[in-house]
């Protein structure tokens, strides 16, 4: 096999990969609110609502993805509020979200795929 | 057959889900229009674009891609690494199907593999801003860990709006993973938008998980007159999942004593989720401050509440106990991992 086909070759193994990481994950914003996010085929996230302090605004789907690593970036309409996290091979999402200077922590776990 | 209450629930939560979904995702956006590989007259950037909040169009979720979907993404993506221009002519095929954002992906994945520098050029000629991101989503990882710099060059020389802010995020996220330090120095010398501090942020936390020892020790180094404290305590934070008990003894790298208390509150929440005892022995040793014993609780109830109040029964102090029975009324309950205590 030669350096261009090894290179497809890897190409073809993730080209698809965001696809494994959606749908519904259901947790917890630090205190104690419940967060419910959807992550599309697509790569994109969407807050179903949820009456965390934090996230009080719905996430805005046009700027908050997943991509084929895993990695969650979102971010509320209002830009005020913004989450990074992993989600794991075992659909575990795990990361921290930021609203100004203050940090909290953010976990949840896929209940709908 | 019955259906079991369980199934019952299940559908019945599958229906609401859906209803939910639905008002969510649906297709409300006045011009989407087909993607056509090239727009030949684009349209003028206002000075300051527009949010565009409109809810993605016709996104694929909740449902398997058929194999055979999955590999056209892929023959898109192999066929964008070596003919861009052919695979530019295979993109109307999927115009108003499920697959458009995949396919704009895909072949902004695989052509940033051969040229970046052409694929980033019809990106950012794409007619919608959410076709924009799209390709910013497959061209942005692949051409960051090429060259991140040129990446940076592009990316911020995009018009503000939706493409080159999660251009800016996903080349922070790419480039943590290789050169944190140079990603972390370059995005704090950048003039700060939406952008840069979602890529701080992206930077801070993921470093953490890294490589934690190199990158406390770069951030706890930063001036501390500038976002010193800031981003130590997100670096921290990230890192509470992975290793509560290191960020427990980081914490004390703080003036400011609500930082200090804070970062032990998150290290403790963590931590009482496989280990509530432990979390318990830490928070007696600093004297057992309220916000400490909220967050063990928090944690520990987290997947095992009747523990966690029966526990609370037994403190002596009943102001205390009230308190903190109050702080883990309705808290939602995870599945339970294994108690390591």
């Amino acid at each position: 096999m030669n350096v261009m086909a090894m290179s497809f070759a890897a190409l073809i193994a993730t080209s698809v990969a965001q696809l494994k990481f959606s749908g519904i994950y259901a947790g917890i914003a630090t205190p104690k609110e419940k967060v419910l996010l959807a992550v599309t085929k697509g790569g994109r996230v969407l807050g179903l609502g949820n009456t965390s302090t934090g996230l009080k605004d719905a996430l805005d789907p046009a700027r908050s993805t997943i991509n084929a690593k895993g990695t969650l970036k979102a971010v509320t309409g209002d830009g005020d509020t913004t989450i990074n996290a992993t989600v794991s091979s075992d659909f575990k999402l795990k990361g921290t979200g930021k609203s100004g200077s203050d940090t909290f922590r953010i976990t949840a776990s896929r209940t709908f795929n | 057959m019955p259906l079991s209450l369980d199934k019952a629930s299940v559908i019945v939560g599958a229906i609401l889900g859906g209803a939910i979904l639905g008002y969510f995702l649906r297709d409300t956006s006045p011009d989407a229009s087909p993607v056509t590989g090239k727009n030949p007259a684009p349209r003028p950037e206002p000075a300051v674009s527009q949010r565009d909040v409109r809810p993605m169009g016709r996104p694929t979720f909740a449902r398997e891609l058929s194999m055979e979907s999955q590999e056209r993404l892929r023959e898109l993506e192999t066929l964008a690494a070596s003919d861009p221009r052919k695979a530019l002519t295979k993109l109307p095929a999927y115009r108003d199907t499920e697959l458009l954002s995949l396919a704009l992906t895909a072949l902004a994945k695989g052509w940033a593999q051969t040229d970046p520098q052409a694929a980033a050029q019809w990106a950012a000629q794409l007619e919608s801003a959410e076709d924009q991101v799209s390709a910013a989503l497959g061209l942005v990882p692949v051409w960051a860990t090429k060259n991140p710099e040129e990446c940076l060059a592009w990316a911020s020389a995009q018009a503000l709006g939706n493409m080159r802010e999660v251009s800016l995020v996903e080349l922070a996220d790419t480039w943590v993973a290789h050169e944190p330090e140079k990603a972390l120095g370059r995005f704090l010398s950048m003039k700060s938008e939406d952008g840069t501090e979602r890529g701080l942020h992206a930077i801070t936390a993921q470093w953490a998980l890294d490589d934690p020892d190199a990158a406390i020790e770069h951030i706890a180094a930063l001036d501390p007159a500038g976002r010193r404290d800031e981003f130590l305590e997100t670096a921290l934070v990230s890192l509470t999942n992975q290793d509560p008990d290191r960020v427990w003894s980081e914490s004390t790298r703080f003036d400011d004593p609500k930082r200090v208390e804070h970062v032990r509150a998150m290290s403790l929440e963590a931590m009482a989720e496989t280990r509530p005892q432990g979390a318990l022995k830490l928070a007696a040793s600093v004297g057992n401050p309220p916000a400490l014993l909220e967050a063990v609780t928090r944690g520990w109830a987290s997947w095992d509440a009747p523990a966690a109040r029966a526990w609370i029964a037994t403190l002596p102090d009943a102001e205390l106990a009230k308190s903190l029975a109050a702080s883990i009324s309705g808290t939602p309950e995870r599945e339970s991992p294994a108690s390591q205590d």
